[in-house]
Protein backbone atom coordinates (compact mmCIF):
# COMPACT_ATOMS: atom_id res chain seq x y z
CA UNK A 1 0.00 0.00 0.00
CA UNK A 2 1.69 3.07 -0.58
CA UNK A 3 1.48 6.24 1.08
CA UNK A 4 -1.61 8.20 -0.03
CA UNK A 5 -3.40 4.58 0.91
CA UNK A 6 -1.81 4.73 4.03
CA UNK A 7 -2.32 8.20 4.90
CA UNK A 8 -6.34 7.88 3.66
CA UNK A 9 -6.38 4.46 5.70
CA UNK A 10 -5.41 6.69 8.73
CA UNK A 11 -7.85 9.42 7.82
CA UNK A 12 -10.59 6.95 6.85
CA UNK A 13 -10.05 4.62 10.44
CA UNK A 14 -11.46 7.40 12.68
CA UNK A 15 -14.67 6.66 11.57
CA UNK A 16 -14.26 3.90 14.21
CA UNK A 17 -13.02 3.37 18.12
CA UNK A 18 -12.09 0.04 17.38
CA UNK A 19 -10.72 0.13 20.95
CA UNK A 20 -10.34 2.37 23.68
CA UNK A 21 -8.05 1.28 26.41
CA UNK A 22 -7.25 1.73 29.82
CA UNK A 23 -4.78 1.21 32.55
CA UNK A 24 -6.01 0.18 35.66
CA UNK A 25 -4.35 -0.87 38.73
CA UNK A 26 -3.90 -4.26 37.41
CA UNK A 27 -4.15 -4.54 33.51
CA UNK A 28 -4.71 -3.08 30.55
CA UNK A 29 -8.38 -3.57 30.40
CA UNK A 30 -10.54 -2.09 27.14
CA UNK A 31 -12.99 0.36 27.95
CA UNK A 32 -14.57 -0.66 24.69
CA UNK A 33 -14.45 -2.78 21.65
CA UNK A 34 -16.29 -2.45 18.15
CA UNK A 35 -17.84 -5.36 16.95
CA UNK A 36 -19.27 -6.77 13.62
CA UNK A 37 -21.64 -9.45 13.16
CA UNK A 38 -21.83 -11.17 9.84
CA UNK A 39 -25.28 -11.52 7.97
CA UNK A 40 -23.95 -13.33 5.72
CA UNK A 41 -20.45 -15.87 5.33
CA UNK A 42 -17.44 -13.23 4.66
CA UNK A 43 -14.43 -13.67 2.82
CA UNK A 44 -11.19 -12.56 4.83
CA UNK A 45 -8.12 -10.89 3.12
CA UNK A 46 -4.76 -10.32 3.83
CA UNK A 47 -5.16 -6.17 2.59
CA UNK A 48 -8.70 -4.55 2.63
CA UNK A 49 -8.55 -5.42 -1.54
CA UNK A 50 -9.84 -8.73 -3.01
CA UNK A 51 -7.31 -8.87 -5.35
CA UNK A 52 -4.56 -9.45 -2.14
CA UNK A 53 -4.31 -12.80 -0.84
CA UNK A 54 -7.34 -14.69 0.42
CA UNK A 55 -7.16 -15.86 4.25
CA UNK A 56 -10.36 -17.76 4.65
CA UNK A 57 -14.16 -18.31 3.93
CA UNK A 58 -15.77 -16.84 8.07
CA UNK A 59 -19.10 -18.07 7.88
CA UNK A 60 -22.14 -16.07 9.08
CA UNK A 61 -23.42 -18.63 11.68
CA UNK A 62 -21.12 -20.73 14.89
CA UNK A 63 -20.75 -24.49 14.54
CA UNK A 64 -21.35 -25.14 18.19
CA UNK A 65 -25.15 -23.18 18.40
CA UNK A 66 -25.32 -21.46 15.18
CA UNK A 67 -25.07 -18.49 16.68
CA UNK A 68 -24.38 -15.24 14.51
CA UNK A 69 -20.72 -14.46 14.03
CA UNK A 70 -19.62 -11.86 15.74
CA UNK A 71 -15.62 -10.04 15.62
CA UNK A 72 -13.96 -7.80 17.31
CA UNK A 73 -13.09 -4.94 15.03
CA UNK A 74 -9.45 -3.82 15.11
CA UNK A 75 -9.58 -1.51 12.37
CA UNK A 76 -11.34 0.04 9.21
CA UNK A 77 -11.89 2.04 6.08
CA UNK A 78 -15.00 3.14 4.51
CA UNK A 79 -15.92 -0.19 3.20
CA UNK A 80 -13.68 -2.66 5.01
CA UNK A 81 -12.81 -3.87 8.40
CA UNK A 82 -10.13 -4.99 10.09
CA UNK A 83 -11.15 -8.10 12.24
CA UNK A 84 -9.94 -10.55 14.40
CA UNK A 85 -10.54 -14.19 12.69
CA UNK A 86 -12.14 -17.35 14.35
CA UNK A 87 -10.17 -20.40 14.61
CA UNK A 88 -6.24 -21.39 13.63
CA UNK A 89 -3.55 -19.78 13.70
CA UNK A 90 -4.40 -18.31 17.05
CA UNK A 91 -4.28 -14.52 16.90
CA UNK A 92 -5.15 -14.31 12.97
CA UNK A 93 -6.92 -11.02 11.72
CA UNK A 94 -8.43 -10.45 8.46
CA UNK A 95 -10.06 -7.63 6.35
CA UNK A 96 -14.02 -8.26 5.20
CA UNK A 97 -16.09 -5.78 3.44
CA UNK A 98 -18.10 -3.86 5.81
CA UNK A 99 -21.06 -4.42 4.08
CA UNK A 100 -23.85 -7.41 5.48
CA UNK A 101 -22.60 -6.70 8.90
CA UNK A 102 -24.14 -5.11 11.98
CA UNK A 103 -21.71 -2.57 14.15
CA UNK A 104 -21.50 -2.67 17.66
CA UNK A 105 -19.79 -1.70 20.94
CA UNK A 106 -19.16 -3.78 24.11
CA UNK A 107 -17.50 -2.37 26.92
CA UNK A 108 -16.75 -5.74 28.76
CA UNK A 109 -13.13 -7.35 28.46
CA UNK A 110 -12.27 -10.44 29.93
CA UNK A 111 -8.82 -11.10 31.47
CA UNK A 112 -6.88 -14.53 32.22
CA UNK A 113 -4.07 -14.03 34.38
CA UNK A 114 -2.52 -17.23 33.89
CA UNK A 115 0.45 -16.55 36.67
CA UNK A 116 -2.36 -15.27 39.08
CA UNK A 117 -4.92 -18.77 38.18
CA UNK A 118 -7.61 -16.01 37.73
CA UNK A 119 -10.37 -14.41 35.76
CA UNK A 120 -10.73 -10.73 35.84
CA UNK A 121 -13.90 -9.77 34.25
CA UNK A 122 -13.40 -5.45 33.10
CA UNK A 123 -16.65 -3.40 32.38
CA UNK A 124 -15.83 -0.18 30.93
CA UNK A 125 -12.07 -0.65 32.81
CA UNK A 126 -13.47 -1.37 35.99
CA UNK A 127 -12.80 -4.80 37.31
CA UNK A 128 -16.76 -6.39 37.65
CA UNK A 129 -15.80 -9.31 38.69
CA UNK A 130 -12.72 -11.94 39.69
CA UNK A 131 -12.50 -15.44 39.64
CA UNK A 132 -10.00 -18.00 40.73
CA UNK A 133 -9.69 -20.64 37.96
CA UNK A 134 -8.21 -24.05 36.57
CA UNK A 135 -5.83 -22.91 33.64
CA UNK A 136 -3.29 -25.56 31.54
CA UNK A 137 -0.91 -27.64 32.78
CA UNK A 138 2.91 -27.50 31.99
CA UNK A 139 2.31 -29.68 29.04
CA UNK A 140 -0.53 -28.44 27.86
CA UNK A 141 -0.54 -24.55 28.43
CA UNK A 142 -3.33 -22.06 27.85
CA UNK A 143 -2.28 -19.95 24.94
CA UNK A 144 -1.43 -16.94 25.73
CA UNK A 145 -2.80 -13.61 23.38
CA UNK A 146 -5.72 -11.98 22.05
CA UNK A 147 -8.87 -13.36 21.27
CA UNK A 148 -12.80 -13.20 21.96
CA UNK A 149 -15.66 -15.01 22.59
CA UNK A 150 -17.25 -16.52 19.11
CA UNK A 151 -20.52 -18.24 21.12
CA UNK A 152 -21.40 -19.13 24.24
CA UNK A 153 -22.84 -22.68 24.75
CA UNK A 154 -25.32 -24.14 27.23
CA UNK A 155 -23.84 -27.87 27.45
CA UNK A 156 -25.99 -30.88 29.36
CA UNK A 157 -25.70 -31.85 32.22
CA UNK A 158 -23.47 -35.33 32.05
CA UNK A 159 -21.07 -32.91 29.36
CA UNK A 160 -17.31 -31.92 30.43
CA UNK A 161 -17.64 -28.52 31.69
CA UNK A 162 -21.00 -28.16 32.04
CA UNK A 163 -23.34 -26.16 32.99
CA UNK A 164 -22.07 -23.33 30.04
CA UNK A 165 -19.14 -22.34 28.63
CA UNK A 166 -17.98 -19.72 26.58
CA UNK A 167 -15.85 -20.93 23.24
CA UNK A 168 -12.87 -18.51 22.43
CA UNK A 169 -11.01 -18.33 19.12
CA UNK A 170 -8.16 -19.44 20.70
CA UNK A 171 -6.74 -23.10 19.84
CA UNK A 172 -4.09 -24.95 21.71
CA UNK A 173 -0.83 -24.99 20.76
CA UNK A 174 0.17 -28.33 21.70
CA UNK A 175 -3.62 -30.39 21.13
CA UNK A 176 -4.37 -29.94 17.15
CA UNK A 177 -7.03 -32.08 17.72
CA UNK A 178 -8.63 -32.92 21.16
CA UNK A 179 -11.88 -35.13 22.40
CA UNK A 180 -13.52 -35.17 18.86
CA UNK A 181 -12.94 -31.24 18.96
CA UNK A 182 -10.45 -28.73 17.09
CA UNK A 183 -8.69 -28.15 20.37
CA UNK A 184 -10.90 -25.24 21.16
CA UNK A 185 -10.18 -23.31 24.04
CA UNK A 186 -12.96 -22.38 26.50
CA UNK A 187 -13.74 -21.31 29.48
CA UNK A 188 -16.36 -23.73 30.82
CA UNK A 189 -18.07 -25.08 34.46
CA UNK A 190 -15.93 -27.87 36.96
CA UNK A 191 -18.80 -30.50 35.70
CA UNK A 192 -17.42 -33.97 35.09
CA UNK A 193 -13.74 -32.63 34.83
CA UNK A 194 -12.96 -31.37 38.42
CA UNK A 195 -10.24 -29.49 38.99
CA UNK A 196 -9.62 -26.80 42.11
CA UNK A 197 -9.54 -23.33 41.27
CA UNK A 198 -6.18 -21.59 41.19
CA UNK A 199 -4.31 -24.87 39.74
CA UNK A 200 -2.89 -25.38 36.60
CA UNK A 201 -3.96 -28.76 35.92
CA UNK A 202 -6.36 -28.22 32.51
CA UNK A 203 -5.75 -29.56 28.68
CA UNK A 204 -5.53 -25.56 28.18
CA UNK A 205 -9.23 -24.77 28.80
CA UNK A 206 -10.06 -22.30 31.60
CA UNK A 207 -12.54 -24.05 34.47
CA UNK A 208 -14.61 -21.52 36.93
CA UNK A 209 -17.18 -22.83 39.27
CA UNK A 210 -20.41 -23.19 38.59
CA UNK A 211 -21.90 -19.59 40.14
CA UNK A 212 -18.91 -17.75 37.73
CA UNK A 213 -20.24 -19.44 34.69
CA UNK A 214 -24.07 -18.51 35.08
CA UNK A 215 -22.70 -15.09 35.65
CA UNK A 216 -20.44 -15.38 32.73
CA UNK A 217 -22.94 -16.64 30.06
CA UNK A 218 -25.50 -14.03 31.58
CA UNK A 219 -23.29 -10.64 30.81
CA UNK A 220 -20.36 -12.01 28.70
CA UNK A 221 -21.77 -12.34 24.70
CA UNK A 222 -19.79 -13.28 21.50
CA UNK A 223 -17.26 -10.73 20.17
CA UNK A 224 -16.58 -9.87 23.86
CA UNK A 225 -12.51 -9.62 24.15
CA UNK A 226 -10.12 -12.41 25.62
CA UNK A 227 -6.97 -11.36 26.72
CA UNK A 228 -5.28 -14.30 27.72
CA UNK A 229 -1.95 -13.40 29.38
CA UNK A 230 0.81 -14.30 31.80
CA UNK B 1 -19.49 -38.01 16.52
CA UNK B 2 -19.18 -35.26 14.58
CA UNK B 3 -15.48 -33.89 12.90
CA UNK B 4 -15.46 -30.05 12.92
CA UNK B 5 -13.57 -29.85 9.64
CA UNK B 6 -9.86 -28.44 9.94
CA UNK B 7 -10.44 -25.40 7.69
CA UNK B 8 -6.67 -25.42 5.81
CA UNK B 9 -5.35 -22.23 5.00
CA UNK B 10 -3.07 -22.62 2.15
CA UNK B 11 -0.71 -19.12 1.98
CA UNK B 12 0.25 -17.58 6.26
CA UNK B 13 -0.28 -13.92 5.06
CA UNK B 14 2.13 -11.30 7.26
CA UNK B 15 -0.09 -10.54 9.72
CA UNK B 16 -1.29 -7.03 9.94
CA UNK B 17 -2.78 -5.76 13.40
CA UNK B 18 -3.49 -2.46 15.10
CA UNK B 19 -0.83 -2.45 18.08
CA UNK B 20 -2.25 -1.00 21.27
CA UNK B 21 0.10 2.13 20.76
CA UNK B 22 -0.95 2.51 16.84
CA UNK B 23 -5.17 2.49 18.07
CA UNK B 24 -4.38 4.97 20.72
CA UNK B 25 -2.27 7.12 18.27
CA UNK B 26 -5.87 6.90 16.15
CA UNK B 27 -8.11 7.04 18.64
CA UNK B 28 -6.74 10.49 20.30
CA UNK B 29 -6.71 12.16 17.29
CA UNK B 30 -10.01 12.80 17.14
CA UNK B 31 -12.76 11.16 19.49
CA UNK B 32 -12.95 11.68 23.32
CA UNK B 33 -10.46 9.03 24.91
CA UNK B 34 -9.82 9.00 28.24
CA UNK B 35 -7.06 7.14 29.15
CA UNK B 36 -7.97 6.22 33.25
CA UNK B 37 -5.03 6.58 35.70
CA UNK B 38 -6.59 4.00 37.97
CA UNK B 39 -8.14 6.40 40.80
CA UNK B 40 -11.64 6.75 40.59
CA UNK B 41 -14.05 9.35 42.16
CA UNK B 42 -14.48 10.31 46.13
CA UNK B 43 -16.33 8.26 48.10
CA UNK B 44 -18.66 5.96 45.83
CA UNK B 45 -20.40 3.47 47.19
CA UNK B 46 -19.11 0.07 47.90
CA UNK B 47 -20.75 -2.60 45.08
CA UNK B 48 -21.52 -5.94 47.34
CA UNK B 49 -23.24 -7.91 45.02
CA UNK B 50 -24.60 -11.08 46.46
CA UNK B 51 -22.31 -10.30 49.15
CA UNK B 52 -24.78 -7.90 50.33
CA UNK B 53 -27.31 -9.81 51.82
CA UNK B 54 -24.48 -11.57 54.43
CA UNK B 55 -23.96 -10.10 57.75
CA UNK B 56 -21.21 -12.79 58.15
CA UNK B 57 -19.71 -14.16 55.69
CA UNK B 58 -15.78 -15.62 55.89
CA UNK B 59 -13.03 -17.68 53.54
CA UNK B 60 -11.43 -20.06 56.16
CA UNK B 61 -14.94 -21.15 58.99
CA UNK B 62 -16.72 -19.46 61.39
CA UNK B 63 -16.29 -19.95 65.08
CA UNK B 64 -18.23 -18.59 67.94
CA UNK B 65 -18.95 -18.96 71.82
CA UNK B 66 -22.09 -17.71 73.53
CA UNK B 67 -25.23 -16.27 72.66
CA UNK B 68 -25.00 -14.42 69.01
CA UNK B 69 -27.71 -12.88 67.43
CA UNK B 70 -26.81 -12.83 63.97
CA UNK B 71 -29.68 -10.56 61.38
CA UNK B 72 -28.49 -11.77 57.79
CA UNK B 73 -27.07 -14.76 55.86
CA UNK B 74 -24.31 -16.81 56.81
CA UNK B 75 -21.90 -18.18 55.25
CA UNK B 76 -18.16 -19.28 54.76
CA UNK B 77 -16.23 -20.37 51.70
CA UNK B 78 -14.05 -22.67 50.86
CA UNK B 79 -13.54 -23.92 54.12
CA UNK B 80 -17.13 -24.64 55.44
CA UNK B 81 -17.01 -24.99 59.33
CA UNK B 82 -19.25 -23.53 61.62
CA UNK B 83 -18.59 -24.28 65.10
CA UNK B 84 -20.44 -23.12 68.29
CA UNK B 85 -23.70 -22.25 65.46
CA UNK B 86 -25.95 -23.62 68.11
CA UNK B 87 -25.79 -20.65 70.50
CA UNK B 88 -26.16 -18.43 67.17
CA UNK B 89 -29.71 -17.12 66.10
CA UNK B 90 -29.84 -16.63 62.67
CA UNK B 91 -32.32 -13.93 61.63
CA UNK B 92 -31.64 -15.03 58.10
CA UNK B 93 -30.10 -18.16 56.24
CA UNK B 94 -27.22 -19.92 56.97
CA UNK B 95 -25.67 -20.65 53.58
CA UNK B 96 -22.24 -22.48 54.87
CA UNK B 97 -20.85 -23.02 51.77
CA UNK B 98 -23.27 -23.40 49.03
CA UNK B 99 -23.38 -22.06 45.93
CA UNK B 100 -24.55 -18.55 47.08
CA UNK B 101 -21.39 -18.18 49.41
CA UNK B 102 -19.25 -18.90 46.68
CA UNK B 103 -20.65 -16.50 44.80
CA UNK B 104 -20.59 -14.19 47.71
CA UNK B 105 -17.20 -14.90 47.77
CA UNK B 106 -16.39 -14.28 44.43
CA UNK B 107 -18.26 -10.52 44.76
CA UNK B 108 -16.56 -9.76 47.36
CA UNK B 109 -13.26 -9.81 45.60
CA UNK B 110 -14.89 -7.40 43.63
CA UNK B 111 -15.73 -5.18 46.97
CA UNK B 112 -12.43 -5.53 48.19
CA UNK B 113 -10.87 -4.23 45.32
CA UNK B 114 -13.39 -1.53 44.48
CA UNK B 115 -12.78 -0.61 47.86
CA UNK B 116 -9.11 -0.06 48.23
CA UNK B 117 -8.92 1.51 44.55
CA UNK B 118 -11.76 4.71 45.65
CA UNK B 119 -9.75 8.10 45.87
CA UNK B 120 -9.01 10.67 46.32
CA UNK B 121 -7.92 9.49 49.84
CA UNK B 122 -7.14 11.35 52.99
CA UNK B 123 -4.87 10.26 55.47
CA UNK B 124 -5.67 9.83 58.70
CA UNK B 125 -4.11 9.41 62.00
CA UNK B 126 -3.74 6.17 63.29
CA UNK B 127 -6.28 6.58 66.31
CA UNK B 128 -9.68 8.01 65.13
CA UNK B 129 -11.10 8.30 68.28
CA UNK B 130 -12.31 11.63 69.12
CA UNK B 131 -12.31 12.95 65.49
CA UNK B 132 -15.59 13.74 63.22
CA UNK B 133 -15.41 13.01 59.93
CA UNK B 134 -17.35 14.39 56.77
CA UNK B 135 -18.34 11.87 54.13
CA UNK B 136 -14.74 10.48 52.26
CA UNK B 137 -12.35 8.35 51.30
CA UNK B 138 -9.83 8.01 54.16
CA UNK B 139 -6.87 5.95 54.31
CA UNK B 140 -4.06 4.79 56.56
CA UNK B 141 -0.71 2.95 55.09
CA UNK B 142 -1.07 0.82 57.85
CA UNK B 143 -3.50 0.07 60.66
CA UNK B 144 -6.34 2.00 61.85
CA UNK B 145 -6.97 2.14 65.41
CA UNK B 146 -10.09 3.34 67.97
CA UNK B 147 -9.71 4.05 71.25
CA UNK B 148 -12.71 6.04 72.16
CA UNK B 149 -15.68 7.43 70.10
CA UNK B 150 -15.64 8.04 66.23
CA UNK B 151 -17.97 10.11 65.27
CA UNK B 152 -19.56 10.54 61.12
CA UNK B 153 -21.03 13.42 60.52
CA UNK B 154 -23.32 12.65 56.54
CA UNK B 155 -23.94 17.06 56.52
CA UNK B 156 -27.44 16.03 55.89
CA UNK B 157 -26.95 13.90 53.06
CA UNK B 158 -28.48 10.23 53.36
CA UNK B 159 -26.58 8.99 50.93
CA UNK B 160 -23.23 10.03 52.09
CA UNK B 161 -20.53 7.64 51.61
CA UNK B 162 -17.29 6.70 54.22
CA UNK B 163 -14.65 4.43 53.04
CA UNK B 164 -11.71 3.54 55.36
CA UNK B 165 -8.75 1.86 54.00
CA UNK B 166 -6.56 -0.07 56.16
CA UNK B 167 -3.10 -0.86 54.43
CA UNK B 168 -2.78 -3.78 57.90
CA UNK B 169 -5.43 -4.04 60.48
CA UNK B 170 -8.30 -2.39 61.86
CA UNK B 171 -8.52 -2.49 66.07
CA UNK B 172 -10.91 -1.10 67.81
CA UNK B 173 -10.47 -1.08 71.90
CA UNK B 174 -12.98 -2.05 74.55
CA UNK B 175 -16.13 0.19 74.72
CA UNK B 176 -15.35 2.52 71.79
CA UNK B 177 -18.09 3.15 69.54
CA UNK B 178 -19.30 5.09 66.33
CA UNK B 179 -21.90 7.19 66.04
CA UNK B 180 -23.41 8.73 63.18
CA UNK B 181 -25.15 12.65 63.12
CA UNK B 182 -26.75 14.10 60.34
CA UNK B 183 -28.43 11.38 58.23
CA UNK B 184 -24.90 9.17 58.19
CA UNK B 185 -26.00 5.50 57.42
CA UNK B 186 -24.21 2.57 58.40
CA UNK B 187 -25.27 0.83 54.79
CA UNK B 188 -22.98 3.77 53.67
CA UNK B 189 -19.71 2.92 55.86
CA UNK B 190 -16.74 0.47 54.47
CA UNK B 191 -13.81 -0.66 56.03
CA UNK B 192 -11.31 -2.21 53.61
CA UNK B 193 -8.87 -3.91 56.10
CA UNK B 194 -5.54 -5.05 53.70
CA UNK B 195 -4.87 -7.66 56.83
CA UNK B 196 -7.43 -8.51 60.16
CA UNK B 197 -9.73 -6.99 61.87
CA UNK B 198 -10.52 -7.01 65.98
CA UNK B 199 -13.15 -5.59 67.51
CA UNK B 200 -13.18 -4.64 71.32
CA UNK B 201 -15.11 -5.91 74.49
CA UNK B 202 -18.37 -4.18 74.42
CA UNK B 203 -17.70 -1.76 71.85
CA UNK B 204 -20.37 -0.50 69.34
CA UNK B 205 -19.04 -0.97 65.46
CA UNK B 206 -21.15 0.70 62.43
CA UNK B 207 -20.51 -0.03 59.15
CA UNK B 208 -19.23 -3.20 56.75
CA UNK B 209 -15.86 -4.74 57.24
CA UNK B 210 -14.24 -5.86 53.98
CA UNK B 211 -10.79 -7.56 55.82
CA UNK B 212 -8.61 -9.68 53.09
CA UNK B 213 -7.89 -12.18 56.37
CA UNK B 214 -9.80 -12.75 59.18
CA UNK B 215 -12.31 -10.94 61.18
CA UNK B 216 -12.69 -11.26 65.43
CA UNK B 217 -15.21 -9.74 67.88
CA UNK B 218 -14.10 -10.58 70.92
CA UNK B 219 -17.15 -10.96 73.74
CA UNK B 220 -20.03 -8.18 73.62
CA UNK B 221 -19.46 -6.33 70.57
CA UNK B 222 -22.92 -4.86 68.85
CA UNK B 223 -22.32 -4.09 65.08
CA UNK B 224 -24.24 -2.60 63.15
CA UNK B 225 -22.95 -3.88 59.81
CA UNK B 226 -21.23 -6.54 58.13
CA UNK B 227 -18.10 -8.87 59.20
CA UNK B 228 -17.10 -9.83 55.54
CA UNK B 229 -13.57 -11.83 55.82
CA UNK B 230 -12.06 -13.06 52.04
CA UNK B 231 -9.78 -15.71 52.81
CA UNK B 232 -9.43 -15.68 57.19
CA UNK B 233 -11.74 -16.74 59.56
CA UNK B 234 -14.45 -14.79 61.29
CA UNK B 235 -14.41 -15.34 64.88
CA UNK B 236 -17.64 -14.35 67.54
CA UNK B 237 -18.45 -14.38 71.05
CA UNK B 238 -21.65 -12.99 72.18
CA UNK B 239 -22.09 -10.51 69.98
CA UNK B 240 -24.93 -9.04 68.00
CA UNK B 241 -24.76 -8.48 64.12
CA UNK B 242 -27.48 -6.45 62.22
CA UNK B 243 -26.72 -6.30 58.05
CA UNK B 244 -27.73 -2.82 57.51
CA UNK B 245 -30.60 -1.23 55.21
CA UNK B 246 -30.56 2.14 53.75
CA UNK B 247 -33.15 4.68 54.40
CA UNK B 248 -32.26 6.06 50.82
CA UNK B 249 -30.28 4.25 48.28
CA UNK B 250 -26.61 5.82 46.27
CA UNK B 251 -25.26 5.77 43.26
CA UNK B 252 -22.06 4.90 41.07
CA UNK B 253 -22.63 0.87 40.86
CA UNK B 254 -26.21 1.66 39.13
CA UNK B 255 -23.77 3.28 36.27
CA UNK B 256 -22.04 0.14 35.38
CA UNK B 257 -25.25 -2.39 36.02
CA UNK B 258 -28.03 -0.39 33.81
CA UNK B 259 -25.18 -0.30 31.37
CA UNK B 260 -24.19 -4.15 31.49
CA UNK B 261 -27.78 -4.81 30.86
CA UNK B 262 -28.30 -2.49 27.69
CA UNK B 263 -25.03 -3.98 26.39
CA UNK B 264 -26.66 -7.74 27.12
CA UNK B 265 -29.73 -6.78 25.21
CA UNK B 266 -27.70 -5.40 22.22
CA UNK B 267 -25.63 -7.91 21.35
CA UNK B 268 -28.46 -10.69 21.94
CA UNK B 269 -31.02 -8.95 19.44
CA UNK B 270 -28.38 -8.55 16.74
CA UNK B 271 -27.98 -11.87 16.94
CA UNK B 272 -31.77 -12.63 15.56
CA UNK B 273 -33.22 -9.36 13.87
CA UNK B 274 -32.35 -6.80 10.70
CA UNK B 275 -29.97 -4.11 10.88
CA UNK B 276 -32.59 -1.58 11.68
CA UNK B 277 -33.74 -3.17 14.60
CA UNK B 278 -30.56 -3.94 15.62
CA UNK B 279 -29.48 -0.22 14.79
CA UNK B 280 -32.82 0.92 17.16
CA UNK B 281 -31.55 -1.19 20.15
CA UNK B 282 -28.08 -0.13 19.81
CA UNK B 283 -29.88 3.18 20.52
CA UNK B 284 -31.82 2.38 22.95
CA UNK B 285 -29.16 0.97 24.69
CA UNK B 286 -27.24 4.23 24.43
CA UNK B 287 -30.01 6.10 25.68
CA UNK B 288 -30.92 3.59 28.77
CA UNK B 289 -26.68 3.82 30.00
CA UNK B 290 -27.37 7.79 30.11
CA UNK B 291 -30.96 7.63 32.16
CA UNK B 292 -29.19 5.99 35.63
CA UNK B 293 -29.43 9.38 37.24
CA UNK B 294 -31.41 8.40 40.32
CA UNK B 295 -29.55 7.97 43.33
CA UNK B 296 -30.94 4.55 43.80
CA UNK B 297 -28.39 1.90 45.34
CA UNK B 298 -29.18 -1.04 42.53
CA UNK B 299 -26.79 -4.11 43.12
CA UNK B 300 -25.49 -5.72 39.79
CA UNK B 301 -27.69 -9.04 40.73
CA UNK B 302 -30.52 -7.17 40.90
CA UNK B 303 -30.48 -4.90 38.12
CA UNK B 304 -29.76 -7.99 36.23
CA UNK B 305 -32.85 -9.73 37.47
CA UNK B 306 -34.86 -7.00 36.72
CA UNK B 307 -34.21 -6.20 33.26
CA UNK B 308 -33.74 -10.41 32.61
CA UNK B 309 -35.52 -13.41 33.08
CA UNK B 310 -33.99 -15.05 35.84
CA UNK B 311 -32.81 -18.02 32.95
CA UNK B 312 -31.85 -15.35 30.11
CA UNK B 313 -28.25 -16.19 29.20
CA UNK B 314 -26.62 -15.36 25.70
CA UNK B 315 -25.98 -19.41 25.79
CA UNK B 316 -27.53 -21.54 23.21
CA UNK B 317 -27.53 -25.34 23.03
CA UNK B 318 -24.67 -26.71 21.43
CA UNK B 319 -25.77 -28.63 18.34
CA UNK B 320 -23.25 -30.97 18.46
CA UNK B 321 -20.40 -32.24 20.82
CA UNK B 322 -18.15 -29.19 21.77
CA UNK B 323 -14.81 -31.06 22.33
CA UNK B 324 -12.93 -28.22 23.78
CA UNK B 325 -9.54 -29.22 25.59
CA UNK B 326 -10.94 -29.17 28.49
Amino acid sequence: MGGHGARSLALLALLFFPAVFAQTASAAAQLSQALATLHTAHEAYARPARTSARIELVQALRPLTGEQTVLPVIGATTRWLHVRLPGRPNGATGWIRKAATVASTTRWHVVVELGRRQVVVYRSGRVVRIARAVVGKPSTPTPRGEYFVEEDVRLRPADVGAPFALALSARSNVLQEFDGGPGQIALHGLANVGGVPGTAVSHGCIRLDGATMRWLVIHIGPGVPVTISK
Amino acid sequence: MTQLVHRFVGTRPRRRFFGASAIIALCATGFLVTLVGGASAASSVVPLGTAGTFAVLAGSGITNTGPTTVSGDVGTFPTTSETGTASVTINGTNHAGDAVTQGAQNDLVVAYTTAAAEGPTTAIAADLAGQTLAPGVYNSASSIGLTGALTLDGGGDPDAVFVFQAGSTLTTGSASAINLINGAQSCNVYWQVGSSATLGTASTFRGTIIALTSITATTGVTIDGRVLARNGAVTLDTDTIARPTCAAATTTAATTTAATTTTTAATTTAATTTAATTAATTTTATTTAAAPTAKKHISATKVSERKHASSHTHARPARRHAGFTG
